[in-house]
């Protein structure tokens, strides 16, 4: 059983993970906090339905329009127009704005369809036994996929020119200012970035869990909280923090408490909260902002 | 003049001059009351007209996380009331819904029905959440409104409330129809339930607990869940691990696909039986799981599949896209109860209506709105047959055919 | 201030004090006019008015987030709704009710304090889900799922507010009383010391104010505000059950003291209004309903971050040319 039960925290565990980095990114380069994070995946699974299954677009090329309109919308638009207004006036207002662009999100959905929808995956269903589990192929594929996704991303950060100058903008405003770096050109990236991590996100999630317009607070919500266990200010902490989430989900509802698993998380999240704030594998911050 | 005097003339003064100068902000301060007022008072007012058409209330979530299923209620609901208009409408008047969100949340439900007696309807229907109802019956109560509610909980019909009829089963009597089906036809001995933790998950979960005590059907696993829930791994490893032969699922539609798909990945679905309630064999079940619904079977006391219901089920797929699920169906059956009690009372009389109701068995065969029997006892309780239904090759099929809980009073109708 | 500062402030002062009596005259008689819903909307939004103030004290003045208001909320609504239940007294049930959220609100609060913002932010909504679990959880004691039935209108002496109108008369004289207590707790020591603390903790700190005292402080009486806010809710529905107090409840709250201008006396009184009623008066967009109030909140939060009473500085600026002074000093 824990074997499975493993298998099953690593696929859910890595989903979260995805989301949590483009929320940690969001947080290092510009102190947003996107409590509609969730529903940037939901808004994706949507978008991706709409040409898909509305239109009929193949879906290749329906996950590639699904990129360009979401980096636009969730990235370009949502920067611009939200973000870049009110960054000035504060943590709270970023909040309360995301708080509504949740709800946004959520009722234009409805509008669509209150109902789940059906999404089309890109591995067949089955199973394949191993040490007397069933671990499925679609589960075995999310967890490659993601980890390819991640590792890209890494890449991208360590190696390429433009990414290290993310790093650095995300690491360090002001030194990074001083360097000659274009920093709201790297805080358009990080959004940008952010958006087609929701997309990934959303092709992997969806088929398992369908698509429905709520399906973004549970998981928004995961991935908060995965990013405080893991560490808000470093990407390697959100990555961890998002499979320690899945783990300790499984775990704790296999073994003590169906009932009360999510109070265990959260009693877990407060106490790395109060004992280790800037999370297992993050770094103190620097306060150079009030609220 | 005295000092004192002096003092209190100043204040006087004082007050007066500086209520001139800040008459300005008064004004602006007065006029946006003023607008509020008007904007209240004109919201108000457009409901307060007495229309030729006769109004039906429909409260349901239309927004927050039960929009689901309450979306699909209102058009049970708006299905029925279109029909009888397109007949020529209920004793020759048109009849015209008003539907009442409320956001899944039981403050603003009471809003809603506040709302709802404002606008002197005939009937109202809904809520279908037991706290909510609970809540606001009592104001549909005071008012004299009939209200017919699609909430399974037994306690709603319990508080004396002679205004409140039910849509379907209650969980109890539910649970009491599928004891016998889960003990001898299933054949279950070693039972694992997983629901969700809200009142109707609740509220089935203690009635079958209840129902099966005594019997040869062991509970071996009782797992809650949450709302919204999306990922079942640990529920459904537990279960897999704790060796049952068959699985009771309480949830509400799509968390049932969820689960169902998952514990296909885990090949759960072929070791153990999947049974549960009305909400696992729907139509929108079977088109989420897939295959994975394969085989699932539950008691319910409404389906599109019977004969009788089949017409209806094809103008509601002509019209809303898909055959109609649980929530929708018994929704679309209480307008037409009301519709056949009205008609057969001559009047739209609301105490009569329910007088005539309480204690009455209707025959589909006497009415032409009806398209099923059914009977009220003295406390708003329906009864009526149910059935066993089971997902084969992709559809809801219908095994047989479970009499009412009091089938003497159905003897009438066969003839 | 200066003299001429100090007439003006005067001015002011003699004015609100004419401006709050007829207000509450006004106040008085507007149930008479009201029906059935609209009495109950009236009376809901002072409850709600009741738990924002705690909020605004919380956020705008001591510049904690707290997203645990409905969890105070509904500490304070199953206190009453037990204890009437057991035959207690209403008005032995409802001051205690505030007291156990004070309490509960400093013991969260100790340790909490300690953090940041998000993190706090974090911990709050972590305590509202408990809650949240435990209401659901309990039914021994919290009734579970189906909640606590049949919790009759209090009454004092021969007075019964059995009547929704005598009873949101009830409710308008303790919100009154609430916010007047308010407005002395903001003007006097501790409520410079919370203003300190909110423009720039360092500098209060070097002034000499104990940032953990009156942080903790701030944080138990906004949260005792939430309690007995909660507390009218029993006798207001006759009936409370755990999904009143779900943590997106809290989110509400925070939308509300937000548009309404965090830090601002009158701003509660805006963003609850405005949050309440806004989708109230859309509901003859049916299915729209929260899409546009969503819209309007986001354009709201974007063009006037201030909330709804910096509008009230931009009119009376336009107005009188002078800049609207602070309420509270």
């Amino acid at each position: 059983m824990l074997f499975q039960l493993i298998i099953g925290g690593t696929a859910s565990g890595i989903l979260y993970s995805l989301i949590a980095m483009g929320f940690s990114l969001l947080w290092q380069t510009s102190q947003t906090i996107n409590f509609a994070q969730g529903d940037f995946v939901a808004a994706s699974a949507f978008i991706m339905l709409i040409s898909y299954s509305m239109f009929h677009f193949p879906y290749l090329l329906s996950l590639i329009l699904t990129l360009i309109v979401a980096a636009f919308i969730l990235g370009f638009i949502f920067k611009k127009l939200i973000v870049q207004r009110i960054l000035e006036k504060g943590l709270m207002s970023i909040i309360c704005a995301t708080i509504a662009m949740s709800l946004l999100i959520q009722n234009s959905i409805i509008f669509y369809s209150p109902e789940s929808q059906n999404f089309p995956s890109l591995i067949r269903e089955g199973t394949i036994s191993i040490f007397n589990a069933n671990l499925s192929f679609l589960d075995i594929f999310n967890i490659f996929f993601a980890i390819i996704i991640i590792v890209i991303l890494q890449l991208f950060l360590q190696k390429t020119k433009i990414g290290k100058a993310l790093k650095a903008v995300a690491q360090n405003r002001e030194t990074a200012n001083i360097l000659g770096i274009d920093v709201p050109k790297m805080i358009m990236l990080a959004f940008i970035i952010n958006a087609v991590l929701s997309v990934f996100a959303a092709i992997l999630v969806s088929p398992i869990y369908a698509a429905k317009y709520n399906m973004g607070s549970a998981l928004g919500l995961r991935a908060f909280y995965a990013a405080i266990i893991g560490g808000f200010n470093q990407m390697r902490g959100a990555l961890l923090g998002g499979l320690l989430i899945g783990y300790i989900e499984v775990l704790t509802t296999g073994y003590i408490t169906a009932e009360y698993s999510e109070a265990v998380i959260l009693l877990i999240v407060i106490a790395v909260i109060l004992l280790k704030p800037e999370g297992i594998w993050g770094t103190k911050e620097i306060w150079s902002k009030e609220l | 003049m005295g000092d004192k005097n002096k003092k209190y003339f100043g204040v006087l003064v004082g007050i007066i001059k500086g209520g001139y100068k800040m008459f300005k902000v008064f004004k602006l301060l007065f006029l946006t009351l003023l607008i509020l007022t008007i904007l209240i008072g004109g919201s108000l007012l457009g409901f307060a007209n007495e229309n030729e058409p006769v109004k039906v209330v429909a409260c349901f979530p239309q927004t927050g996380s039960c929009a689901t299923w309450g979306v699909l209620a209102v058009e049970g609901v708006r299905l029925a009331v279109e029909q009888i208009n397109a007949a020529g409408g209920l004793l020759g008047r048109t009849l015209e819904l008003v539907v009442l969100d409320n956001q899944g949340k039981a403050a603003v439900s009471v809003a809603a029905m506040k709302k709802a007696v404002g606008l002197k309807p005939y009937v109202v229907f809904g809520t279908n959440m037991s706290g909510s109802t609970i809540i606001n019956m009592e104001i549909l109560e005071k008012a004299g409104i009939p209200q017919f509610s699609g909430s399974t909980s037994p306690n709603i019909t319990q508080q004396g409330n002679k205004n409140i009829f039910m849509a379907c089963l209650n969980a109890e009597n539910l649970a009491n129809k599928s004891k016998d089906w889960i003990v001898d036809v299933v054949a279950a001995r070693k039972l694992a339930v997983i629901y969700v933790s809200d009142e109707y998950g609740k509220a089935m979960r203690d009635n079958l607990i209840s129902s099966l005590s005594g019997t040869e059907t062991q509970v071996i696993e009782e797992l809650a869940t949450d709302v919204g829930q999306t990922d079942y791994t640990g529920e459904l490893v537990r279960i897999d691990n704790s060796g049952a032969d068959t699985i009771y699922i309480i949830q509400r539609c799509d968390e049932i696909a969820r689960i169902l798909k998952q514990a296909g990945k885990l090949g759960l679905t072929e070791k153990a039986r999947i049974i549960g309630t009305e909400t696992l064999i729907g139509p929108d079940t079977c088109r989420l799981a897939g295959e994975c619904a394969e085989g699932a079977a539950a008691i319910s006391d409404l389906t599109y599949k019977d004969p009788s219901m089949w017409p209806m089920a094809v103008a509601y797929k002509m019209r809303f896209g898909e055959f109609p699920a649980h929530d929708p169906i018994k929704q679309y059956l209480s307008v037409m109860i009301v519709a056949s009690a009205t008609e057969a009372i001559g009047s739209f009389d609301q105490q009569g209506i329910k007088d005539f109701l309480h204690n009455r068995t209707l025959c589909a065969k006497d009415y032409r709105w009806l398209p099923v029997d059914v009977h009220y006892d003295e406390n708003g309780i329906l009864d009526r047959e149910s059935y066993e239904l089971m997902v084969k090759n992709g559809d809801q099929v219908v095994n047989s055919v479970l009499s009412p809980v009091h089938p003497e009073n159905f003897e009438g109708c066969s003839e | 201030m200066t003299p001429v500062e100090s007439k003006n402030r005067k001015e002011l002062v003699n004015f609100s004090t004419l401006l709050i009596f007829s207000f509450f005259v006004i106040l008085w008689i507007i149930p008479y006019f009201l029906n059935l819903y609209t009495v109950y909307v009236f009376t809901w939004l002072l409850i709600y008015i009741i738990a924002a103030y705690g909020l605004n004290l919380i956020l705008g003045y001591a510049g904690q987030i707290s997203l645990a208001q409905a969890a105070f909320m509904g500490i304070g609504a199953y206190v009453v709704a037990i204890l009437t239940k057991l035959d207690y007294s209403f008005w032995i049930a409802f001051p205690l009710a505030g007291l156990l959220s004070f309490l509960v609100g400093i013991i969260l609060g100790f340790p909490s304090l300690k953090v940041k913002h998000h993190y706090l932010a974090m911990v709050t909504i972590g305590f509202n889900f408990i809650i949240y679990k435990i209401l659901m959880n309990e039914e021994q004691i919290t009734g579970g799922p189906y909640g606590i039935m049949n919790i009759p209108r209090p009454t004092l002496g021969f007075i019964s507010f059995e009547s929704d109108l005598s009873f949101a008369h009830l409710v308008l004289i303790i919100s009154l009383l609430m916010v007047f207590l308010m407005y002395y707790l903001l003007n006097t020591k501790w409520g410079r010391a919370f203003k300190m603390i909110r423009e720039n903790e360092v500098r209060a700190e070097v002034v000499g104010v104990d940032l953990r005292s009156y942080k903790l402080v701030a944080f138990a009486i906004g949260s005792a505000y939430a309690g007995i806010a909660g507390g009218l809710l029993p006798p207001l529905f006759g009936y409370i059950e755990p999904t009143l107090f779900e943590f997106v409840i809290s989110f509400d709250f925070l939308l509300m003291v937000l548009i309404g201008g965090r830090g601002r006396f009158v701003g509660p009184i805006l963003g609850v209004s405005i949050v309440i009623l806004l989708p109230e008066i859309l509901r003859i967009t049916e299915q729209l309903n929260l899409l546009i109030f969503s819209i309007i909140a986001i354009i709201v939060i974007v063009l006037v971050p201030e909330g709804a009473s910096s509008l009230v500085d931009i009119a009376y600026k336009l107005f009188t040319g002078k800049k609207f002074p602070s309420l509270t000093k």
